[in-house]
C-alpha cells in the first residue's frame, strides 16, 4: 500500500467508512499478526492484539498526521500493543508463583534481542551447513526473536532500515546486521 | 530475491489466522463513528480553540499588562522629567520669580527713593532717603531725639501747630536757614515752646545739630548750632532758654 492509498483509506475511516479500514486490514493484516507472534508466541493471543490493534487504528488514525511513514506507525502500533500484553501477562503470573518461572523464560526470550532463542529450541546452526526441506516456520525457528521481527517488517512489510530501526529502538547498523544474518540463515534453508 | 520468502511468510501468517473470521470479529467491534461529523467537529473545536482561545488568552493578557505598563511608564517619565529638565525649569522658574520680586522690590525702592529725591529735591535735598544714607550717625541723632520725646518733655516736640506746607521747605530755604551747610535732616519743631526748624548739617565735615528760630518780621533770625559730640537735649533747651531771657530769641514775636 503506498502513502496516497493509506491516507485516502484514512479519509473514509475519518468519514465513518469501515472501508478504509478493510483495506488497510487487506494489506497489513498478516503482518501486523507476524509482528505480533514474534513477541507474543501465541496464535490465539497474536490473532486477539491483532484484532485490538485495528480498531484501535479505527479510532487513532483520526489523529493520524501523513508524512512519517504509515508502515513504521502501523508496526509501532502493533508492537507496543503486543509488548503491553506481555508485560501485563507478566505482571499476571507473578502473581501465580507456580508459573512464575516459565513466564519469565519467555518474557526474557522476547526482549532479548541478542539472546539464544534459537539455540534453547533447535539450535545454532553451523554457517556453512545447508539446511534444505525445511518449512518457512521450522526456517523461521532458527531465527533470533529480533531476527523474525526484522525479517517480518524487511520482507512482509517492505519497510526500510530505518523505520525499523525506529520501531524496534536499536541502531540501523544492529537492524542492518541482523537482516544480513537472518538472510544467510534463511539461504541455507533453501529460502532467498 | 525475497519474493519466495515473503510468499512463504504471507502464506505462514495465512495458515496461522483466519483473516476473514477476524475481520468480521474486528467490524463488530467497531464503535460507531458519525460520518465526518465526529472529525469535522474535533476539528472545529481545534479550530475554535486555537482561533478564539488564543486571542482571547492574549487581549486578556493585554487588558491586564497594558495598565501596569502605562502607570508604570508614567511614574518613570514624571520621575524623569521632575528630575530631568522639567525639575531644572521649575527651580530656575522659581529662582527667577524670586529674583525678579527682588528686583522689583529694588527696583521699586530705588524708583520711590528717586521719585522722592526728585520730588523734593528742590525744596528738600536732604530728608528720610538722604537720612537713610547717613547709617550710624543718624540713628545715634534718632536715638537722642527719640531720647527727647520720650521724657514727655513738651518743649521740644514735633509741631503741630506749623502747616504742613511750611514743613516741606526748598533747599534754598534751608541753606539760608542752616548758613549755607549742607542738610542731612530737617524737621520742623518746638523747643521751649518756640517753632523751630530742627537740621542735622554737615559743616566741615562736622555733623552738627541746629535750631532755626525765624522770628518776627524785622528780627533777625536766630540759629543754635550743638557739635554732634556736644548736643543734648538739655544743653538746646539750656541754650534756648538763655536766648529767651537775653531777649536774642523772643516766643511771643515768632
Amino acid at each position: 500500500m503506498t502513502e496516497e492509498e493509506f491516507e485516502y483509506a484514512v479519509s473514509l475511516i475519518r468519514n465513518g467508512d469501515k472501508d478504509g479500514l478493510h483495506r488497510i486490514y487487506i494489506a497489513y493484516a498478516k503482518s501486523v499478526f507476524k509482528v505480533i507472534y514474534e513477541v507474543v508466541l501465541s496464535k490465539e493471543d497474536a490473532e486477539d492484539l491483532t484484532g485490538d490493534v485495528f480498531i484501535k487504528l479505527w479510532e487513532a488514525l483520526d489523529s493520524y498526521k501523513p508524512g512519517n511513514g504509515h508502515k513504521g506507525y502501523l508496526m509501532t502500533i502493533a508492537r507496543n500493543r503486543a509488548i503491553d500484553f506481555i508485560r501485563k501477562r507478566k505482571r499476571e503470573v507473578l502473581m501465580s508463583p507456580d508459573t512464575a518461572g516459565a513466564e519469565d523464560d519467555i518474557s526474557q526470550t522476547i526482549f532479548d534481542t541478542g539472546g539464544t532463542y534459537g539455540d534453547d529450541q533447535t539450535g545454532q546452526i553451523p554457517e556453512n551447513v545447508v539446511v534444505g526441506n525445511l518449512s518457512i516456520k521450522e526456517a523461521m525457528e532458527k531465527l533470533l526473536p529480533v531476527e523474525r521481527q526484522i525479517i517480518n517488517m524487511k520482507v512482509m512489510m517492505d519497510m526500510t532500515f530505518k523505520d525499523i530501526s525506529e520501531t524496534l529502538s536499536i541502531p540501523m547498523g544492529t537492524v542492518t546486521w541482523r537482516y544480513r544474518e537472518a538472510i544467510n540463515k534463511l539461504r541455507r534453508c533453501g529460502y532467498v | 530475491m525475497c519474493e519466495n520468502l515473503k510468499n512463504a511468510l504471507e502464506d505462514d501468517a495465512k495458515l496461522m489466522f483466519n483473516e476473514d473470521a477476524l475481520w468480521a470479529k474486528i467490524e463488530q467491534n467497531l464503535p460507531e463513528k458519525a460520518p465526518s461529523v465526529p472529525s469535522g467537529s474535533s476539528k472545529i473545536k481545534k479550530f475554535n480553540f486555537r482561533v478564539w482561545a488564543l486571542p482571547a488568552a492574549a487581549l486578556l493578557c493585554i487588558m491586564v499588562a497594558v495598565p501596569v505598563l502605562v502607570r508604570v511608564v508614567e511614574n518613570k517619565s514624571e520621575e524623569t522629567m521632575m528630575a530631568g529638565p522639567m525639575k531644572a525649569a521649575t527651580d530656575s522658574a522659581v529662582s527667577f520669580e524670586a529674583a525678579k520680586s527682588n528686583d522689583v522690590y529694588e527696583e521699586s525702592f530705588a524708583a520711590a527713593c528717586e521719585e522722592d529725591f526728585y520730588s523734593e529735591a528742590a525744596s528738600e535735598p536732604a530728608n528720610d532717603c538722604a537720612a537713610s544714607g547717613a547709617s550710624s550717625e543718624e540713628s545715634s541723632y534718632e536715638q537722642d531725639y527719640n531720647a527727647f520725646s520720650g521724657n514727655g518733655d513738651d518743649n521740644m516736640s514735633q509741631s503741630t501747630s506749623v502747616d504742613e506746607e511750611k514743613r516741606v521747605l526748598t533747599e534754598a530755604e534751608l541753606s539760608i536757614m542752616f548758613d549755607g551747610n549742607t542738610v542731612l535732616y530737617y524737621e520742623c519743631c518746638e523747643l521751649a515752646g518756640i517753632p523751630c526748624v530742627y537740621g542735622r548739617v554737615s559743616k566741615e565735615d562736622e555733623i552738627y545739630h541746629m535750631f532755626f528760630f525765624e522770628g518776627a518780621e524785622g528780627e533777625i533770625p536766630h540759629l543754635l548750632m550743638f557739635p554732634e559730640e556736644q548736643f543734648t537735649y538739655s544743653e538746646a533747651l539750656k541754650s534756648a532758654l538763655s536766648d529767651i531771657a537775653e531777649e536774642k530769641l523772643s516766643e511771643k514775636n515768632f
